[in-house]
């Protein structure tokens, strides 16, 4: 079941870093609509860098505070591989604070 | 002669490592008599409960329209999170929300004295909760499953996490993720039966830990770690050394059969401050200025037509 979700997810970021267009699901939240937990978040990444690698390696600690929602992800990752190509995940900073009640 | 002052006599000693006892079971019966001998006695105590037990029986009532006259009676008790609350779509989401936060704000109010619904639950920037007016207690909530866990301390600060037992780490992109070389390193050498468990247990001690320092998801798992299988469990840097000192205290249970919990407590080594109703902590200064502001409001109300 979340193996499912995540791919969805995952297609919908993809789909939308390659057409330019926003995402179908730009505003779904991860946790309040979607129900992504701390370790599926961490999943969800590295699905991320998997069918994405120009995304290079991307660290949940580093985009966990940018992940609103899709639409909010995926402009984080659309803006940061424009700039600064596969490393952009590194020059990441904090965001808006909302990492730990994905946590619970 | 030597001016120089040995640290250990201008800081506190770290106290002898935390005693915690096992987690206790609450509904919303209680037992909070035993909650707050547990606290009175350790200064810290794990409250854990079952989903089901702390989902008002509105909440599972079929209908937009019944639903959400129960959303409106939850307004009070939820405060600040209602909003929040009520913009929840994800059903499951919704209902663990929602009965975490009574059950926090239940046990708070057991071991402070108070209504729970005079508990004014608040967030950190980084989304750490606090109890507003009421820095002397530290709490702490996570919530899997059909499981809920609650960590309240007043000696330091205070994480918890649970994580079900069959959560699959080994072999998922998550175990990179989380092991430090070290770790990855005495992982290896563990029956492969057992290096599941293992990394559950690794993982819900370093969000516990992550958690008592505020961090949550923003600090990297994989810069600090801990000695699986280790008698006393210490943080340790990615290289296996130490890395904190006997401040902290780590702990893990088995709980309702199916879940891995564990425990984060740092302790400021500042002593007891046993009486913690909530009467006797709020700040003398913002009691005076709260009355102020409730005089000048009535006096307005009568003055205005």
């Amino acid at each position: 079941m979340s193996e499912l979700l995540l791919d969805r997810v995952a297609d919908d970021i993809v789909a939308a870093l390659e057409s330019g267009l926003p995402p179908a699901n730009e505003h779904s939240r991860l946790y309040e609509d979607l129900g992504m937990d701390s370790l599926m978040l961490m999943e969800f990444m590295h699905l991320l860098s998997e069918r994405r690698p120009a995304l290079g390696d991307l660290l949940l600690p580093d985009i966990v505070s940018h992940m609103a929602d899709i639409g909010t992800l995926t402009d984080l990752l659309r803006a940061a591989t424009q700039d600064t190509g596969p490393q952009a995940a590194q020059s990441w900073g904090t965001g808006d604070g909302t990492g730990q009640e994905r946590a619970a | 002669m030597s001016t120089a002052v040995a640290a250990s006599s201008v800081l506190p000693a770290p106290a002898a490592l935390a005693v915690l006892s096992e987690p206790v079971l609450v509904t919303p019966a209680g037992p909070w008599d035993t909650v707050r001998r547990e606290l009175a006695e350790h200064a810290s105590v794990v409250l854990y409960a079952q989903l089901g037990d702390w989902l008002p029986e509105s909440q599972q009532d079929e209908g937009e329209s019944a639903q959400a006259e129960a959303d409106s009676a939850l307004a009070p008790l939820l405060g600040r999170d209602f909003e929040r609350y009520r913009g929840m779509t994800n059903q499951d989401v919704r209902a663990r929300f929602l009965a975490s936060r009574l059950l926090l704000k239940y046990a708070a109010g057991a071991v402070l004295e108070a209504r729970p619904a005079d508990i004014d639950l608040a967030y950190k920037p980084g989304g750490r909760p606090y109890l507003r007016g009421c820095d002397q207690v530290d709490i702490s909530l996570s919530h899997t499953a059909d499981l809920l866990v609650v960590g309240v301390t007043r000696r330091g600060w205070i994480g918890v996490d649970a994580e079900l037992d069959s959560r699959r780490l080994q072999g998922s992109a998550v175990e990179r993720q989380i092991c430090t070389p070290h770790e990855t390193e005495l992982i290896s050498r563990i029956d492969p039966r057992r290096r599941n468990s293992t990394l559950v247990r690794l993982w819900t001690l370093k969000e516990a830990y992550s958690k008592a320092i505020g961090q949550g998801l923003r600090f990297r798992f994989t810069e600090f770690g801990f000695a699986p299988g280790a008698q006393r469990m210490q943080v340790l840097r990615p290289d296996g050394t130490p890395g904190a000192g006997d401040e902290w205290s780590f702990r893990t249970w088995t709980v309702a059969g199916d879940y891995t919990v564990s425990v984060a407590l740092f302790d400021f080594g500042f002593g007891d401050t046993a009486d913690i109703a909530a009467q006797t902590m709020l700040d003398e200064g913002m009691v005076d200025a709260l009355l102020r502001e409730a005089r000048r409001a009535e006096s307005h109300r009568r003055t205005t037509p």
